[in-house]
Parts: C-alpha cells; structure tokens; sequence
C-alpha cells in the first residue's frame, strides 16, 4: 500500500474530515459504478454509494493496514449494498439510459446497429436478473472475482453461487438467442 | 461424459480441476453441439466481460461530503458519557501535569486513559499537591 494512502487512512480514523473527503475522492467513481453495476438505476445507485461511503468511513478502524485498501473496501461496498438490497428488493428496473450507449458510426452503421441491438437485449435481461443473481454476474464477469471469492465476499455459500451464476446465464443466453435463433441451451 | 452446461461454463471461469478439464477437453472433440455451445458461451463471456464505463454523476462529491459528516458525526454521538468526559479532560490534566511538578506526569497520563472517575481522583491529588507546596 502506497506510503500516502496509509497516511490519509490513519488521519481518517483520527477522525480528519479533510483526510476521510480525500481519501473516499480517490474511490467514489470505483463505489459508483460498482453500485450502478448492481442496481442499474442512476438514482438507485446514488443511494447505494453514499451508503457505502457511510460504512466505509465507519468500518475504517477495522481495516488491517497489512492487507490491501481495494479489495476491502470492495468488500463493504458489497455488504452495504447487500444489506440495502434486503431493505427493499427493487421490482423490475425500466430501462432508462439507452443514451449513454454510442449512435451507430457511420463507418459500418449497420455492424453498429446490430451490435447496439445485442448490448440492450443483454443489458435489459440483466436488469430483469433477481439482484443477487446479477450481483453474482457482477462480481464474476465485470470485478474477475472466482467463485470462492465471490463466496467469500457475499458470504453466499459456493453452490449458491453457482446456481445464481448458472441460472443467471441462462437467462442472458436466452436474450441473445432471440437474436441469433439459437436453440435452448444444453 | 455427457453433455453439461455447467461445466463449460465452468471451464470458461477457469474453475475446472486439470482432471476435469483433460476430459472436456477430450469429450469436445468428439462432441459438435458441445463445441457449437462452447462458442455461443465465448460470445455471452465477451459481452458480459466487455468493460462498461460509467461516468460518475456530478453530484458525487457532495454526497460523498454528506456521507462524510454523517459518519464522522456518527462516530461521536457514539461515545459513551465517561468517553467524551475523558476526551473533554485529557488536555486539561496533561497541561496540569506539566504546570505542577513533572513528577506528577505519570499520574497525568494514566488519568487521562481511565474515565473520569480516575480523572477526579488525579486531579484531587494534584491539587493537594498544591496547597501542600503552599504550605510549605
């Protein structure tokens, strides 16, 4: 861990507001799209992180300055998220931000097209996920975490996530078989 | 073997053991609709592990330094009454402890790491201490 880091660490639990600001400044785009990830609202993922930036602050004292900073910090985002996820599980999520997916060029506009087609049919199968099973997704594809680190990170047993990794595939195949005719899986 | 999803996508995750994995390995190569699946699930693993960038909001910041105060203030409504008597006595008893008589300092500082109670007492000596060097 970098020397600076350390520092802003041990003036946050000193209780510096300056040190706490600056430290979380460094991570708030990280906790962001980690929480927009999971809830895949903008207004909901707001929620979440200054949620998680609360428990972080407070859960700082318990950090082991012998481990790494990101990895643990994921970790209470994750819980935090959790444990908002179980306050209200969230119905079915429109979909909202078609916009931030880039227009068709006009190199290949029909490549494009197709590829923009095949992006809002995985993403908006995503957002019907349950949010355990696209937090599981989350975790494996998009953070690169195995299964016994997602385990370890969700306190889900292994089997649980499998199923929520295997159930939640599923799914998404389905999406893209639409568009490609594919048969039911295996 | 037969055909399982499960552990093809157990392969792409790399999360099957050498064992396992020599036999897929082996069965894909005499099984076609394994091989077509296993392509298909590629494709899904491309788009799922493709990086999505996600610009953080303009409010942010602000929430952040909501978020901030909010736990730092958390923090201190969380002392107990002895705490924060302490915490208010500490300086005090140190400043004293260095005014009186340095010997008075170890006192001092053991005083400040024991509640007011203990605070009080410390304090009581020193200033008996006080009028006693008066006195004399």
């Amino acid at each position: 861990m970098a020397c600076e880091e350390l520092a802003l660490i041990v003036a946050c639990r000193e209780g510096s507001l300056e040190a706490c600001s600056q430290l979380l400044s460094q991570y708030e785009g990280y906790i962001y799209s980690l929480c927009y990830r999971f809830s895949h609202q903008r207004e909901e993922a707001l929620e979440m992180a200054q949620e998680a930036m609360f428990r972080l602050i407070q859960a700082l004292p318990s950090f082991q300055p012998n481990r790494r900073f990101k990895p643990w910090l994921r970790r209470v985002v994750i819980n935090s998220c959790l444990n908002l996820i179980r306050h209200k599980e969230p119905a079915t999520i429109p979909l909202e931000n078609a916009e931030r997916w880039p227009a068709a060029t006009a190199a290949d506009p029909a490549a494009q097209a197709e590829a923009l087609e095949i992006q809002h049919s995985l993403h908006k199968a995503l957002q019907d996920l349950p949010v355990i099973t696209r937090l599981v997704i989350v975790l494996r594809h998009q953070e690169g975490l195995s299964y016994q680190e997602i385990a370890d990170e969700t306190g889900l047993p292994i089997g649980t996530v499998r199923t929520h990794l295997h159930r939640g595939r599923q799914r998404l195949r389905a999406a893209l078989s639409e568009h490609y005719a594919w048969e039911a899986s295996l | 073997m037969n055909c399982d999803y499960d552990l093809l996508a157990q392969y792409l995750d790399g999360e099957l053991a050498d064992n396992a994995r020599c036999q897929l390995l082996s069965h894909l190569r005499d099984c076609p609709v394994c091989r077509r699946e296993l392509g298909r699930l590629r494709f899904l693993w491309l788009e799922l592990n493709n990086p999505v960038e996600i610009a953080p909001p303009a409010e942010l910041p602000y929430l952040r330094q909501q978020a901030v105060r909010a736990a730092l203030a958390h923090e201190t409504a969380g002392l107990t009454f002895w705490e924060s008597q302490r915490l208010a006595w500490t300086p005090v008893l140190l400043a004293a402890g260095f005014l009186a008589d340095s010997g008075l300092l170890n006192t001092m500082a053991k005083t400040a790491g024991y509640g007011l109670r203990i605070s009080l007492q410390g304090l009581g000596r020193l200033g008996m201490q006080l009028v006693k060097g008066r006195g004399k």
